[in-house]
C-alpha cells in the first residue's frame, strides 16, 4: 500500500504547536515573557512569509529545553497538552488519517517542529511513524542543540529519503497534506500533493496546479 | 411520528465511520486484484471529496 504523509502545524492541528509551546513557556514564567513572546512572534512571521532562517530560529527555541530537567519538561508538556492541544485538535483531520488507514497506507507525520514538542502530538492522532527536527540529547539532558539536518524545506525530503532507506518503503502512490508554502518541494516530489487549508502564496499555486484542496476546520 | 436529530457530530461521526468501510471495502477489492492500486488511490480521493463535501454541509442545529 502506499504512503501517506501529513504535516503538522496548521495541517493536522489548527496552530502552531512550536509557537503554542513558547506561548506556554512564557505563560508559566519558565521563560522572560516579554522578551520571548516578542522573538517568538517574530520568528513565526518570517515562517509565514516563507523567510524563517531555521538554524536561527531552532538555537532560540531549543534553548529552554536546555535549562530545565526533562521530568519537569515532561510534566509541562501534560499540561501543555492539555491547555493549548486538546482544543485544536481537528475532528475532520483525524477522520481523513482513519480513512488512510483503513485503505491500508502507512501514514507518517513530516514536521520542522521538534520532536520534543510533536511526539506526543502525533501518538493522540494514532499516528506512529514520526519525522521531525532532532533535538540533542547528552547524558539524558536536552543541550539546545540540532541533532542532524532541520527537518524543515527541502530537509523534509533528506529526512524522508533516510526513513525511506531504513524501512524499505516507497514513495510511489504517496499522498501529501500541507498548508505551508514552504513544503513545496515535499508536494512536488510526491504523486498526489494536497493543500489543507493553505497559505495565500500556496492556495495561488494548487489553482494554477489543479492540485486537491481542503479545509479541515 | 418524532424524527431524532442526533446532532451535528454523531452525523459527522456516522458519515466517516461509513467513508471507512467503504475504504477498507475498496482494499479487499484490491488486495484481491480486482481493483489496482491506482484505482484504490483514486477512488479513496473521490470518496474524500464527498466526504469532505457531506461534512461541509452538516450545520449545527
Amino acid at each position: 500500500m502506499a504512503l501517506a504523509i501529513f504535516d503538522l502545524d496548521k495541517t493536522l492541528i489548527k496552530g502552531d504547536s512550536d509557537f503554542l509551546w513558547g506561548k506556554f513557556l512564557s505563560e508559566i514564567g519558565a521563560v522572560d515573557a516579554d522578551i520571548y513572546q516578542s522573538k517568538n512572534q517574530y520568528f513565526f512571521d518570517q515562517y509565514v512569509l516563507g523567510e524563517l532562517d531555521i538554524n536561527e530560529y531552532l538555537e532560540f527555541c531549543l534553548m529552554p529545553l536546555s535549562q530545565y530537567s526533562m521530568q519537569t519538561l515532561n510534566q509541562w508538556h501534560q499540561q501543555f497538552m492539555s491547555q493549548k492541544i486538546e482544543q485544536i485538535l481537528l475532528p475532520k483531520a483525524q477522520a481523513v488519517v482513519d480513512m488512510h488507514k483503513a485503505k491500508g497506507d502507512t501514514v507518517i507525520v513530516i514536521t520542522a517542529t521538534n520532536r520534543f514538542v510533536t511526539v506526543p502530538i502525533v501518538a493522540r492522532y494514532g499516528i506512529e511513524h514520526l519525522l521531525a527536527t532532532n533535538p540533542e540529547i547528552k547524558e539524558g539532558q536536552y543541550t539546545g542543540k540540532v541533532e542532524g539536518e532541520p527537518c524543515f524545506q527541502s530537509g523534509k525530503i533528506n529526512h524522508l529519503n533516510k526513513w525511506l532507506k531504513e524501512t524499505g518503503e516507497n514513495i510511489k502512490g504517496a499522498s501529501f497534506y500541507s498548508d505551508s508554502y514552504n513544503d513545496l518541494p515535499m508536494l512536488e516530489l510526491i504523486d498526489y500533493p494536497i493543500v489543507v487549508h493553505g497559505d495565500d502564496k500556496l492556495n495561488a499555486l494548487a489553482i494554477e496546479r489543479g492540485w486537491k484542496r481542503l479545509d479541515w476546520i | 411520528m418524532e424524527v431524532i436529530d442526533f446532532g451535528a457530530n454523531k452525523k459527522r461521526q456516522a458519515h466517516c465511520f461509513f467513508a471507512g468501510c467503504v475504504i477498507t471495502w475498496f482494499r479487499t477489492l484490491a488486495q484481491q486484484s480486482y481493483i489496482s492500486q491506482q484505482d484504490l488511490n483514486h477512488l479513496y480521493f473521490v470518496l474524500l471529496m464527498e466526504i469532505e463535501q457531506i461534512l461541509a454541509s452538516i450545520k449545527e442545529v
